[in-house]
């Protein structure tokens, strides 16, 4: 499954999961970011990295299931 | 490429992979996500060992300004879902950058060079970083004593760059022969020099040393076996410390070759050796905003060799090297010796090679791994694309293991793509090299 996920999202593909969310691949840019230990200037090289797009469902689902874990502590 | 998945295609696909039904891999997908948003609704947070971790994170209210009306309101207290990706997942789909790493970046560099890197020039600026380091003028000196009896060679000279071109900072150190043939070498160095400035103002972005390597060996061919070396480096303008290695090798072969030819062939002494050599190159980088442009500047290496008869007895092969990095032009430079001794000089053609593509194929060229320079980063060089590095894997399989566990320092050849009938504009052969590589992978699983 892993392994799937990871061949398909290398070629920037999106896979989408109905009622769950979709997972898409992003591309990052490279940037230059400090060391603060050293203070070193470093390149942090491009990359892919996989990103995860709750669906509309999912995120509704979580509100509810918040909203009520919530109202059960109030309670 | 960029397709959209959907769950029954997902499904078929790991069918594919794990031999069972697609519509038991569809439930199974199905009831995972179904499990994960169950405990996400709960509350939990849901970690899948090799996959990633899903995590409810509470965002406070904030305030903001609808950007329709201008008013301020408020973003209510609401759980985002994030998803972080296992290692395993994340190098997996990370896996065409693989080759990229971090890089610390020295101090020379300024912001501005730095904001013009693009994504390509990332490696060739990381090499030219470590250039500096590796520049200090080497000088070999490795004289025979009976070339010091007849020629009175070795002389120590010090010519200061600056005085023939005003872009190069640093000063040439470096022995030449002091004799009648000093001259000579003066001539060549020069020119090297004014070369290596022309360099210079091509890339004004990076300002890095390079080193022209200039060698100048004696042989006497005759029986007495004068064999005198004598290598100088003038600290120019280096992009590449790495591209001179290869070079360098390329160069060692060369000359053996030619000593031994030169002694097969004792008898014929007014032979032209005529023989261009491109073993290194140079590569510089003109950053233009975010757009890349990469100019590749290929360091000729020139071999003039020059046979002369000195005195009645004594004869002098002058295997004159020279390192020129320049940009797109062809310089035919002949190196002009003169006649003073009344012998028989001749001149051979130096030629420089603009492009890395139109080496001969029967040239064999080698190139070294180092803790910066890959298999890929060869590839781009020589072919232009890093997906044919298995083409140069496969050359040296033998001795290399897992292309990921090279150890530095391991000299690789490189072979022509013709060898192996690919073409680097073929999408179709890029899409061969890929496979190929994935092959190359799949060994070591």
């Amino acid at each position: 499954m892993t392994e799937c996920m990871g061949h398909l999202a290398r070629e920037m593909d999106v896979v989408s999961v109905p009622g769950f969310g979709s997972f898409e691949p992003r591309k990052r840019l490279e940037r230059i970011s400090f060391q603060p230990s050293t203070g070193k200037r470093l390149l942090i090289p491009p990359k892919i990295v996989l990103g995860f797009r709750p669906s509309a469902v999912l995120k509704q689902k979580v509100k509810e299931g918040s909203a009520s874990t919530s109202k059960g502590i109030e309670e | 490429m960029n397709q959209k998945i959907t769950l029954p295609r997902l499904a078929s696909i790991l069918s594919e992979h794990t031999g069972l039904k697609s519509g038991e891999c569809g439930d199974f997908v199905r009831e995972l996500f179904a499990v994960v948003c169950d405990s996400l609704q709960k509350g939990e947070n849901v970690k899948i060992k090799g996959f990633g971790t899903f995590k409810l994170l509470v965002v406070e209210p904030r305030k903001s300004v609808d950007v329709t009306t201008g008013e301020d309101i408020e973003i209510p207290s609401h759980t985002k879902i994030s998803f972080v990706p296992a290692k395993e997942l994340a190098a997996l789909v990370n896996d065409p950058f693989e080759m990229f790493e971090t890089v610390e970046i020295s101090d020379d560099i300024s912001n501005e060079d730095l904001g013009d890197i693009s994504v390509d020039d990332f490696d060739i600026e990381q090499e030219a970083g470590q250039g500096i380091s590796g520049l200090c003028p080497v000088v070999e000196n490795d004289v025979d004593s009976d070339i010091n009896k007849d020629a009175e060679i070795t002389s120590r000279q010090d010519i200061p760059l600056d005085g023939i071109s005003d872009n190069s900072e640093s000063g040439f150190d470096g022995y030449v022969l002091d004799d009648e043939y000093m001259s000579e070498d003066d001539v060549v160095v020069g020119k090297d020099i004014d070369v290596a400035s022309e360099t210079v103002d091509d890339i004004p972005d990076i300002c890095q040393p390079e080193a022209a390597c200039v060698e100048t060996s004696e042989e006497d061919i005759s029986s007495d076996g004068i064999l005198a070396q004598v290598n100088g480096f003038i600290p120019g303008v280096e992009m590449k410390e790495d591209v001179s290695m290869p070079g360098g090798d390329v160069e060692k072969d060369v000359d053996e070759g030619h000593l031994a030819d030169a002694s097969d062939t004792a008898g014929d002494i007014r032979r032209i050796f005529g023989r261009g050599f491109a073993g290194g190159f140079l590569t510089a980088l003109v950053l233009i905003g975010v757009a890349f442009l990469i100019v590749w500047i290929v360091e000729g290496k020139d071999f003039g060799f020059v046979e002369r008869k000195i005195s009645s007895e004594d004869v002098v092969v002058i295997d004159s090297l020279s390192v020129v990095g320049s940009v797109a032009s062809n310089i035919g430079s002949d190196s002009t010796m003169d006649n003073k001794d009344e012998v028989d000089v001749k001149t051979a053609c130096e030629e420089i090679r603009t492009d890395v593509d139109t080496q001969p194929s029967d040239k064999v060229v080698y190139d070294m791994i180092t803790d910066t320079r890959y298999l890929t980063t060869m590839a781009k060089e020589h072919y232009g694309n890093y997906h044919l590095w298995p083409y140069i894997y496969e050359e040296n399989s033998s001795r290399l293991g897992h292309p990921n566990r090279i150890r530095p320092g391991t000299k690789v050849v490189v072979p022509s793509l013709s060898k192996y009938g690919v073409d680097p504009d073929n999408p179709r052969d890029i899409a061969k090299a890929k496979k190929l590589g994935i092959a190359i992978y799949a060994r070591y699983e």
